[in-house]
């Protein structure tokens, strides 16, 4: 069981640092945010009817993750942020009034704490089967693809311009999220799960400017710091995906601090004109 | 008369929410070996004119074929290979990460297969043109370390690298010292020569000696075409 939970974790943890990088650098996290908050909403539902934990919630964040996907290109970039965080509100509602709506026996379940801060009674076989073969699948989607979205990353409109097909790579990355939000939103929670999304991201820009590196690291973060912050949970008896939001979110605070403290020791000292080149 | 690379018949292009079109009734035919300026004032449409012939923007009225392809075609990413453009906007921010070898490898990458890596003639390829246009010092730096001009030509080097059919670029001298800028008329007039390539020029300056290598200079004002002086096709 706990082998399981640290597996899970730490796959997951890479896929949703990996498509976070994207859906970081192609400036789609409003989208992939609602699209969390979508999934959210689903698995209340489902929660309420009884039913399969993944269709509703795959349902609504597939469709509306395609749906503003679709609508990337020829809408306007303010347009689409607002609307993106209308829809975050709009399905943080119905995922409060669906817990709401439940019985008091219902919310006790580990069902709706997981969807509420996770639980790692969330994770079955069937649950870390899905996340390792959405893994494997991005990666054979990197492999085959990742100098083209570099391209897109890079400039979207130039890669348009020399025939790359920038929305059907914009809707294969928010697809990816989608899927992946979805079968890690019961571990870690509806409210922090985006937070496996785009902290590795930021501690990846944070770490290195060469941008070959970027991806890696952010990765690697998501590989290794998700699973332990499922240590620390399991140590210190405190929610799984609040002690794994807290954990990244500390490491890259951390990190942070350690690279700027890095960079004020190791910068030249700024020497004063001499008293020649003064008179000069 | 060489074939037809771009062709223009009618033309409207229109903003979102704009009162008036960007382009209003235009017709150019673009044919195959041909050097042509596009000049006129600053909003005169010269950009839109630019992006319409690669189908990055869309016709309200009329065709745009480019290289024997609607840009309407759901396909036209395949004629877009055959194509390079030098946006006006080029300038990045200090901290974009990608290096100028990256950048410039990203163009040939595009218009590859599988497996989509740079081979050995490749890096040869990136190595000759960024010898050509002064930049094979700067190939490991980040571009956003680069000076604008320096910025510039990476980006150029980024469009002469697909060895492309038609060349479309938007003030490709703005931020190029007077040397520089002379040498690159010249490296695109041969380029146009030596391949039969069509080079599309956007300038609001045409000066003596971008005349010299023109085949056609096309005015613009408030986005129609009032003059076509030479011969495009």
């Amino acid at each position: 069981m706990l082998e399981l939970v640290y597996l899970s974790s730490a796959i997951g943890g890479l896929l949703l640092a990996l498509v976070g990088y994207y859906i970081s650098r192609l400036h789609l996290s409003t989208i992939a945010f609602s699209a969390a908050h979508a999934a959210l909403a689903g698995a209340a539902i489902s929660a309420i009817l009884g039913s399969d934990p993944y269709v509703i919630p795959a349902t609504l964040t597939l469709c509306l993750g395609l749906v503003l996907g679709m609508a990337l290109p020829k809408a306007n970039a303010e347009v689409m942020n607002n609307l993106s965080m209308m829809m975050f509100s709009m399905f943080n509602s119905v995922a409060l009034i669906g817990i709401y709506l439940s019985n008091t026996v219902v919310l006790s379940t580990t069902r709706v704490g997981g969807l509420l801060w996770g639980s790692p009674l969330a994770i079955t076989a069937d649950r870390f089967i899905g996340i390792t073969v959405l893994t494997g699948a991005f990666l054979i989607y990197l492999m085959l693809f990742k100098p083209k979205l570099d391209a897109v990353v890079f400039d979207k409109k130039l890669a348009e311009s020399e025939g790359i097909n920038v929305q059907a790579h914009s809707i294969a990355i928010i697809t990816f999220t989608c899927i992946a939000l979805v079968l890690m939103l019961e571990m870690v929670g509806g409210f922090l799960v985006f937070s496996l999304i785009y902290v590795p991201c930021i501690v990846s820009v944070v770490a290195t400017s060469r941008a070959d590196l970027q991806l890696v690291i952010s990765g690697l973060f998501g590989a290794i710091v998700t699973p332990l912050g499922a240590y620390f949970s399991l140590l210190l008896d405190t929610p799984i995906g609040s002690t794994i939001a807290l954990t990244i979110s500390l490491l890259a605070i951390a990190i942070y601090l350690a690279k700027r403290i890095a960079k004020t020791i190791t910068r030249p000292p700024l020497r004063a004109p001499s008293a020649r080149s003064a008179t000069l | 008369m060489g074939a037809i690379r771009i062709g223009l018949r009618d033309v409207y292009v229109t903003y979102q929410d704009a009162e008036r079109p960007a382009l209003r009734k235009v017709n150019l035919l673009i044919g195959e070996g041909k050097l042509v300026i596009i000049t006129g004032p600053n909003g005169s449409g010269k950009t839109t004119l630019l992006e319409t012939c690669l189908g990055l923007l869309k016709p309200l009225k009329g065709t745009v074929e480019l290289l024997g392809m609607l840009t309407t075609s759901r396909k036209i990413h395949r004629a877009r290979k055959l194509c390079s453009y030098l946006p006006q906007n080029f300038m990045r921010s200090p901290y974009e990460s990608y290096t100028v070898k990256q950048i410039i490898g990203m163009g040939l990458l595009s218009i590859k297969g599988f497996p989509s890596t740079l081979t050995h003639e490749d890096l040869h390829r990136i190595r000759s043109v960024a010898e050509i246009l002064g930049i094979d010092n700067l190939l490991d730096e980040p571009i956003g370390k680069l000076s604008g001009g320096q910025q510039q030509r990476a980006f150029l080097a980024r469009a002469l690298v697909r060895e492309p059919l038609v060349l479309l670029l938007d003030e490709p001298f703005s931020s190029i010292d007077p040397a520089g800028r002379e040498r690159i008329i010249s490296l695109l007039d041969k380029y146009a020569r030596e391949r039969d390539a069509t080079v599309l020029i956007v300038s609001h300056v045409v000066d003596r000696e971008l005349s010299r290598v023109a085949d056609a200079v096309v005015t613009m004002s408030d986005g129609e075409l009032v003059s076509i002086v030479g011969n495009p096709y």
